[in-house]
């Protein structure tokens, strides 16, 4: 067999391209080749490559070859980049930092990340829009996802939020409803990343569930200056649980060091097209100069006998417990330090569910709640293709952890030895731990088995009007002006006047003003008639 | 807007400079901003910069078109009145401010700068308590002190109709 050392280049000259110098190829094309500091090139398996500007032909214009593997293998990975986006908060931004224990909550909970002052617990906070695609834009006029998760100790704990402490529905089950609503319309496929179309009104005046979470999204907490500027809240109500199974109800609120600031909506729709990535800007350039983004974590925390008391169900996620009745107390502070050093890795990998509590944390019967901590486990393996999803670095545990389960695809953890089961014989593997491990509150529930909404969510105009009148008078205006800006895009009159039906059940003035400014004609002066409250009938609804 | 953090802490400011701009004033604002824990980006009508009025050269973050005002939370315009002629021929020139004037925003200006004004619309009786002459270094400092206001949220009736 000839023996050659002829380069696979047939000629090459050294060329200066302003500052760069280069080989030149036969073709014009440019080639950077291995030398000095600079690695070689390799196949994803590998190999070092010897030219990656062209592919393997037959002569200079000949067919590409079958077996040029380093040309196959880079597209093919090329053309499998892409990862389903998230069905819900698509677009966003993480970093990670660290939550830092003010003092003991031993009375409280068990939780161990509470028990030591000045505790440091690793955190990875994803901030997010929610309706709009990965590409969309940061400014919309839409609620911010608030997503924390901190590597305790005793596993991870995430808690999922928002930027407004309700939401638009009482139970899961509408989520896909709501969503299909907010997004662009299935057949033209616009408007994105807006509430402002006729499905989403549509709903919205058919679920009056939602007048409450509306009166805060068309306000300016949904349209942030910054994520820095925002505040966090867990919606729902949770448990903590201390060593004697005692139970303490919670909401959690994180309260920025910074304050709260938002944009106006002539000029977040100009932000939109003059950087779409503003407040990825935003965080980067703060945490990249050192300007640390800083939030409080503060709780308010209440008990069975409160909650009793308490004219809203606490169980209900579009109610809040107004702060001047339960003072939030400040337990800890977030501290948000470095960036990802891949986009992809953490931010778009990042897994958050509900259900990821530690020991002394723990639910309420929060229908909302509960749909969801059924729900992200399904949506972490449509998007990260295995049940090895937490085997990825970002959402891995970072304490100790042990289990039996193996295989699947991408298995990158494997045990050693031979025992994969228990009880076994052998002394080998981890055991379960009545004592560490996690226990549910033993909380009596009894009842006939029913599609209910409980009677006691049924106010769906007290809170809305409370956190309007709230608002001072330019808050106000910028509500109504928000809400005749989003009828002004819906084109059926009839949605237009049910929307103002109901606002006339929040407050008179605003409705009025909404009806005379979004051209609603029509607008009979009647308010959508509130659900009474007391049922006549149980059976199922309506 | 009633809790607001009343600080321009972590906040940013959009400086508009042309050659000429005075580095008195700009000494003084990149000062007092450090000093609130401020940030700021220099827009200038090309983005390698303008040559200031002491002969020094100032570097830009964006040029006029790439720096609209939205991007800022205050702007201070430094114009020198030789620049002006080639500015007012700029309509992105016009919306730094008039944007900025319609998002309630603060803006500090030199005395040059008041044709833009003009071409933005702005009448000298639409002046209200956020639009700060800052013609000296002690002005600019004291402009930089009340941004922790963040808006002019008094002047929102008179840029929106009700």
């Amino acid at each position: 067999m000839a023996k050659t050392t002829k380069s696979t280049r047939v000629t090459a000259r050294t060329v200066t391209i302003h500052d760069q110098k280069l080989e030149r190829g036969e073709g014009g094309e440019l080639h950077q080749t291995a030398s000095g500091k600079a690695s070689v090139l390799t196949t994803a398996q590998g190999g070092p490559v010897s030219d990656d500007q062209n592919s393997l032909k037959v002569g200079p214009r000949g067919p590409t070859l079958l077996e040029d593997f380093h040309f196959r293998e880079k597209i093919f990975h090329f053309d499998h980049e892409r990862i389903p986006e998230r069905v819900v908060h698509a677009r966003g931004y993480a970093a990670h930092g660290f939550f830092e224990t003010y003092k003991s909550l031993a009375k409280y909970t068990k939780a161990d990340l509470f028990q030591r002052a000045g505790e440091k617990t690793p955190a990875f906070v994803r901030f997010s829009t929610v309706a709009g695609s990965k590409g969309s834009v940061d400014l919309a006029r839409d609620v911010r996802g608030f997503a924390v998760k901190l590597y305790t100790q005793e596993g991870n704990w995430d808690i999922v939020g928002n930027n407004i402490p309700v939401f638009f529905i009482q139970d899961a089950i509408k989520f896909p409803d709501l969503i299909h609503a907010v997004k662009e319309e299935p057949d033209s496929a616009f408007p994105q990343a807006q509430s402002a179309h006729d499905n989403f009104w549509d709903f919205i005046s058919l679920t009056p569930e939602s007048m409450h979470m509306v009166m805060w999204v068309m306000s300016d907490r949904a349209i942030p200056r910054s994520f820095r500027f925002m505040e966090g809240f867990g919606v729902h109500t949770f448990r903590l649980v201390n060593t004697k199974n005692e139970s303490t109800f919670v909401k959690f609120h994180w309260k920025p060091k910074l304050g709260l600031q938002s944009v106006v909506w002539n000029e977040a729709v100009k932000i939109n097209g003059a950087d779409p990535d503003f407040h990825r800007r935003d965080l980067w350039t703060a945490i990249k100069t050192g300007n640390f983004p800083e939030w409080e974590l503060q709780l308010q925390l209440f008990d069975q006998d409160f909650a009793d008391k308490f004219e809203f169900d606490v169980l209900d996620p579009t109610k809040i417990i107004p702060e001047e009745i339960l003072p939030p107390v400040p337990v800890g502070r977030l501290v948000l330090d470095r960036m990802p050093d891949n986009f992809f890795a953490e931010t778009e990998q990042v897994a958050f569910m509900t259900q990821n509590v530690p020991p002394g944390i723990d639910f309420s019967n929060d229908p909302l709640l509960q749909g969801r901590n059924f729900s992200y486990l399904d949506t972490q393996l449509k998007r990260l293709g295995s049940p090895n999803f937490t085997h990825i670095p970002i959402n891995a545990p970072k304490c100790p952890f042990a289990h039996f389960q193996q295989d699947g695809h991408m298995a990158m953890r494997n045990p050693i030895g031979r025992v994969n089961y228990q009880p076994n014989s052998f002394g080998e593997g981890p055991r379960e731990s009545p004592q560490r491990g996690f226990t549910p509150f033993p909380e009596v529930v009894e009842g006939e088995k029913r599609r209910l909404r409980a009677e006691s969510f049924a106010d769906h105009y007290s809170q809305a009007r409370q956190f309007f009148i709230s608002q001072t008078a330019g808050e106000q205006s910028h509500i109504a002006a928000a809400l005749t800006f989003e009828l002004s895009k819906v084109k059926i009159p009839a949605i237009r006047e049910r929307m103002v039906s109901h606002l006339l059940n929040i407050d008179e003035t605003l409705a009025s003003k909404v009806a005379d400014n979004s051209a609603c004609r029509r607008c009979r002066n009647l308010p959508m008639q509130p659900c009474p409250r007391v049922r006549i009938s149980i059976l199922p609804q309506p | 807007m009633e809790n607001g953090p009343e600080r321009f802490e972590g906040r940013k400011l959009g400086i508009l400079v042309t050659d000429g701009s005075d580095a008195g004033i700009l000494k003084a604002l990149k000062a007092a901003l450090d000093k609130a824990g401020a940030t700021f980006e220099i827009i200038a009508p090309k983005v390698t910069g303008a040559k200031a009025s002491d002969g020094s050269w100032i570097d830009a973050d964006q040029m006029i078109d790439g720096g609209p005002s939205v991007l800022y939370d205050a702007v201070a315009l430094l114009p020198a009145a030789d620049a002006m002629g080639d500015l007012l021929l700029e309509s992105s020139a016009r919306d730094f401010l008039a944007d900025a004037f319609a998002h309630c925003k603060f803006i500090g200006y030199v005395d040059a700068a008041l044709p833009l004004f003009e071409k933005a619309g702005i009448a000298s009786d639409d002046f209200d308590e956020g639009c700060i002459s800052i013609a000296s270094a002690k002005a600019a400092k004291s402009f930089v002190d009340g941004l922790a206001k963040l808006r002019v949220w008094e002047r929102e009736p008179h840029v929106k109709m009700p």
